[in-house]
């Protein structure tokens, strides 16, 4: 029943959903005249497929060939533009009349989203045109302009872009706040982009490497150059543990992926890493199989196979959460946290 | 990392060269060898090296800079920290207290401090150590200076 002499691409890629009801060709085997690639843009493709909401703006249409019939005059377009000559216009104006007749129409009536939608006529639910927002205002200008039936969303201050709905503020808020947190992550980055690192000399951000904050300084270092300085304990001692430009001591090596140079937020960094590590369990402690030589003060989870956290265990608190009594042995980070 | 740090320095270590007239370090790696490198330094002005030119060999191990360049002195030097033999510098920089925010160049800074404040307490040249610690600072100086026209402003005039 292929009405539209032209392969479906679909199909030739082995999915069509559309099966036999498929409007485009599926018998590749027929050597077909495909015509000028101006029939299958996207544009004319997707007004093929709305169609039957824009004429007609009645009830749904069973899966079946009579809808093709009422569109006998935009195929008669479509072969013109095929068989050359005038037919781009032709078709032009055949689109625009159709566009006028669903304003005329009306946009009370059930409309459907999709032509799968409408297939499965029964079930769907009916989703209003209106709150859909437009594809083509999303990316830049949409030509049928203040008589979309589309909605047309708002500008985000943020990306530029006509994403933000103008009857969902709840959702456009969430927008605009993700999209000002990227923008800020982002400004962060190229704030970094001149910082060299202070073991190899050169820039992170260019290497694509993350930084190495160390808590107690501000000096910058790539992830990776400053866990291999750590790790060579072997041969310097305890120096591996202090900064190499200043020389403060330091504990934690903070992974970022830009340089923080005020101190509070590198705290906040430090207290957001800690709090990932605390999730994962330490695979010392193995839930209570082996035992972790950092005890308390390990920044892994240590829990045991009844769920407890053996690290808490260790400490008695009094009425209003502070510390009173550490069973067994002292940690910092403990202490850190009650005062949270 | 070792290699792209090291073409880094000799970068910025031939700006800085390009820069000044008469430096007091002048650090060329060895054309075939990279982690080879000479250096040659000027005695500090009010010393008893003075006046002298002191060859220095470096030679830079792959992990650097997790680990110390080798650093000994060619041309010979009376001093505590330095052996009079192999040229070996005792500083701790070189050794447990390097750190990798050290270069090429402001270690050899470092050894031109050391001829500045020689550390009697740690000798490797011991005859140079106890002139020091028994407070014979004018022998020592004698000696020092002699060894330097002796041997550091010959090199600099057979160079020359």
């Amino acid at each position: 029943m292929s009405a539209i002499p032209i392969a479906c691409k679909f199909f030739l890629e082995g999915k069509c959903r559309n099966g036999e009801s498929c409007r485009f060709r599926h018998d590749v085997s027929r050597p077909g005249n495909s015509g000028p690639s101006v029939l299958i843009r996207p544009d004319v493709q997707n007004f093929v497929q709305r169609a039957p909401e824009d004429i007609s703006g009645a009830p749904p249409m069973a899966a079946d060939s009579s809808g093709l019939t009422d569109f006998k005059a935009l195929y008669d377009a479509l072969f013109d533009v095929e068989e050359g000559g005038s037919g781009a216009s032709k078709m032009y104006d055949v689109l625009q009349s159709k566009a006028k007749y669903a304003d005329v129409a009306g946009s009370g009536e059930p409309q459907r989203r999709s032509r799968g939608l409408e297939q499965q006529s029964a079930s769907a639910a009916a989703v209003p045109g209106s709150d859909i927002l437009c594809s083509f205002h999303v990316k830049g200008e949409c030509r049928y302009g203040e008589h979309c039936r589309y909605q047309h969303g708002n500008q985000c201050p943020s990306c530029l872009r006509n994403v933000l709905h103008p009857n969902d503020p709840e959702e456009a808020d969430k927008h605009v706040n993700s999209c000002v947190l990227k923008a800020d992550f982002f400004s962060k980055i190229e704030e970094s982009k001149d910082i060299d690192c202070g073991i190899c000399y050169e820039k992170p951000v260019l290497k694509r490497r993350k930084f190495g904050l160390l808590r107690g300084c501000d000096h910058s270092f790539c992830l990776e150059c400053i866990r291999e300085w750590r790790g060579n304990q072997e041969d310097f001692g305890t120096a591996v543990r202090h900064c190499p430009v200043c020389r403060v001591e330091t504990w934690v090596v903070i992974p970022s992926p830009y340089f923080i140079k005020d101190e509070k937020e590198r705290e906040e960094m430090f207290e957001q890493y800690r709090d990932k590590l605390s999730t994962i369990p330490c695979r010392n402690f193995k839930n209570g199989d082996g035992s972790c030589p950092f005890s308390t003060s390990c920044m892994y989870a240590h829990i045991d196979k009844d769920g407890h956290d053996t690290k808490k265990d260790n400490l008695t608190f009094d009425a209003s959460g502070n510390v009173v009594q550490l069973q067994k042995e002292y940690c910092l980070l403990d202490f850190a946290r009650v005062k949270r | 990392m070792s290699s792209n740090r090291l073409l880094k320095e000799s970068r910025d270590l031939r700006a800085e060269m390009a820069k000044s007239n008469d430096p007091e370090i002048i650090l060329i790696p060895d054309e075939s060898n990279l982690y080879h490198w000479r250096g040659s330094i000027k005695g500090p002005e009010g010393t008893p090296y003075e006046g002298g030119t002191f060859k220095l060999d470096l030679s830079v191990p792959r992990q650097y800079p997790l680990s110390p360049p080798h650093i000994r002195f060619v041309t010979k030097i009376f001093h505590p920290n330095v052996h009079a033999k192999t040229g070996e510098i005792c500083l701790d920089i070189l050794k447990t207290a390097w750190s990798p925010a050290w270069t090429l160049s402001s270690t050899c800074r470092a050894i031109l401090l050391l001829l500045s404040h020689p550390e009697p307490d740690s000798p490797l040249n011991c005859d140079a150590g106890n002139l020091l610690r028994n407070g014979d600072n004018r022998g020592f100086r004698s000696m020092a200076k002699m060894y330097t026209n002796l041997c550091a402003m010959e090199s600099q005039a057979s160079r020359g």
